[in-house]
């Protein structure tokens, strides 16, 4: 397994479990309200701290436990990779908004856009690594 | 279940042939990584062409000794 496929495998569960955690929170807070909870500022800070710092974290982790693998080589097959990946996530993002903006359209929400357009962010980077992976087991 | 590409390859022969070289010291030699290297031998990915010349550098014979065609 690559460095940057054991990299997906982590940063994917991590950004599924924060993502989880991030769309409880805002179906918590906008249950008490009943309304549509608006953006909180700290609960970003901290998912982004924790999306960052877990990158950063696996990053050395699996460096130190494979020395043998340069963490910084990016070779043509992860190239490869990274864009098909990030071409079709970069979609799934743009229909995801497009779908916030149409509830935007039709109920003014401005609350509701907004974490629509931060769960658009969560699922496409979720897809991005899930896409990664399986052309790494595909071959490239 | 994805297809393979049509392009068969010797190089874990050549490369065995070679003094036993490793996939590690090859995949050096072109400047892809190891895991790159496996996936050639075993056909699930084909080189870029600039690669596939390094490779065929690296064991001193011409592209269509290492490279073919499905079928050919």
């Amino acid at each position: 397994m690559t460095f940057h496929e054991k990299l997906a495998w982590v940063m994917m569960a991590v950004t599924g479990l924060v993502g989880f955690w991030y769309g409880q929170d805002v179906i918590t807070a906008s249950r008490d309200i009943e309304g549509t909870v608006g953006p909180d500022i700290a609960l970003i800070s901290f998912s982004t701290i924790v999306l960052v710092g877990a990158a950063i974290v696996s990053s050395i982790v699996f460096a130190a436990l494979d020395e043998t693998t340069d963490p910084g080589l990016e070779d043509e097959r992860d190239r490869a990779v990274f864009s098909r990946a990030g071409n079709i996530s970069g979609w799934v993002l743009s229909v995801c908004a497009i779908g916030g903006l149409w509830h935007y359209y039709f109920h003014a929400d401005g609350n509701a856009l907004f974490h629509m357009v931060v769960g658009a962010m969560f699922v496409a980077t979720i897809v991005d690594f899930a896409l990664q992976i399986a052309f790494y087991r595909r071959g490239g | 279940m994805a297809k393979r590409p049509p392009i068969t390859n010797r190089v874990k022969e050549l490369r065995e042939a070679m003094d036993q070289m490793s996939q590690s010291a090859l995949a050096k030699e072109i400047g892809v990584t190891r895991q790159t290297v496996i996936a050639i031998e075993q056909g699930k990915y084909s080189p870029s062409l600039e690669s596939a010349f390094r490779i065929a550098r690296v064991f001193g014979v011409g592209l269509e000794d290492v490279f073919g065609w499905e079928g050919d």
